[in-house]
């Protein structure tokens, strides 16, 4: 008794998936009679069964890369698919709120997470500052406008931190406006401690 | 127009829009994104979704797009707001003038 492990050499004339070759040659037999070793002389002069060869011997040579990497696994890092997963996740369960952009009756928004970002990066413009959290919230008594609430860790160096937090409010009400167009009514910011300018490793913390 | 026709009309609308980056697709076509680029069309229609009551009701449509940094979103999202009603207007679909738009920017790029 043996075990077929190949399609049969004459497969039934009615298979659809069985390519027929322009040479009338059917492709499952131009590729066993390869890998049986058992081409004839036609196999080696057709252009179109050479052809077929051809086609199997690439597909081959794929597929053992693709094992070879398999077994290798050492080099591969999991982390940056991770990374992009996760970050996928966070944006779908904790996109933040809607936020109005121009009148109520123009019914258009910006979602929370993706107007922060551009806010919090304006934050940042100024020197020696890292931006945290930063909230952004309606205003319920005005409609179409919001309130701004940002962390931020001063540089060391700072002078005065008034002065610091003026500055970075005039970043971020000029970029709210310019580069979005919300209608800010307020911007507080919370100096929750002190980075030191020769670290960037607090850059974009979130407490 | 069927629904799906308006809405795959609609998406290739806004995509043509200044300062529009792509539709915001499901969390589906995120995770594909290493393998699609969604700024080539992904899926049809995708950041876009139609409503109407009945048959002959006023469309409810509502636009999902991630914009260009370059771009004040506010602009971005009225233009694509006016985009849209324009089509419909073109396009003489009933019920357009009651038809109402809602635009969200869910990133910046």
């Amino acid at each position: 008794m043996t075990t077929r492990i190949h399609p049969p050499d004459t497969p039934p004339p009615h298979d659809p998936d069985d390519e027929c070759l322009p040479c009338g040659r059917l492709l499952s037999r131009v590729w066993s009679d390869w890998e049986e070793g058992a081409a004839d002389s036609h196999a080696a002069a057709c252009p179109d069964c050479t052809a077929a060869v051809a086609e199997l011997e690439r597909l081959e040579t794929a597929v053992r890369g693709l094992r070879d990497d398999t077994e290798d696994a050492s080099g591969y890092d999991p982390a940056p698919l991770t990374e992009r997963v996760m970050d996928v996740v966070r944006l779908e369960l904790r996109p933040g709120h809607p936020l109005p952009l121009g009148t109520p009756e123009e019914d258009m928004w910006v979602m929370e997470y993706a107007a922060a970002r551009v806010l919090r990066a304006a934050a940042e413009r100024v020197p020696g500052v890292r931006s945290g959290s930063c909230r952004i919230t309606p205003e319920r008594d005005m409609p179409g406008r919001v309130t701004v609430s940002l962390h931020i860790l001063a540089p060391i160096t700072a002078p005065s931190l008034p002065a610091l937090a003026d500055e970075v409010r005039r970043s971020v009400g000029e970029s709210a406006d310019r580069r979005l167009g919300l209608e800010i009514t307020g911007i507080d910011v919370h100096v929750i401690g002190f980075a030191d300018a020769s670290d960037d490793s607090e850059k974009g913390f979130l407490p | 127009m069927t629904p799906t026709a308006l809405g795959d009309t609609l998406a290739q609308v806004v995509r043509d829009v200044p300062g529009v980056a792509f539709l915001t697709p499901g969390i589906a076509g995120r995770l594909r994104s290493a393998f699609q680029d969604p700024r080539r069309g992904g899926l049809p229609g995708a950041g876009v979704r139609l409503n109407r009551r009945g048959d002959t009701g006023p469309w409810q449509i509502e636009v999902r797009i991630v914009t260009l940094a370059g771009h004040r979103a506010c602009d971005v999202t009225r233009a694509t707001r006016a985009a849209v009603l324009a089509h419909l207007l073109a396009e003489g679909a009933t019920a357009t003038v009651d038809a109402t738009v809602t635009v969200t920017i869910t990133g910046i790029v």
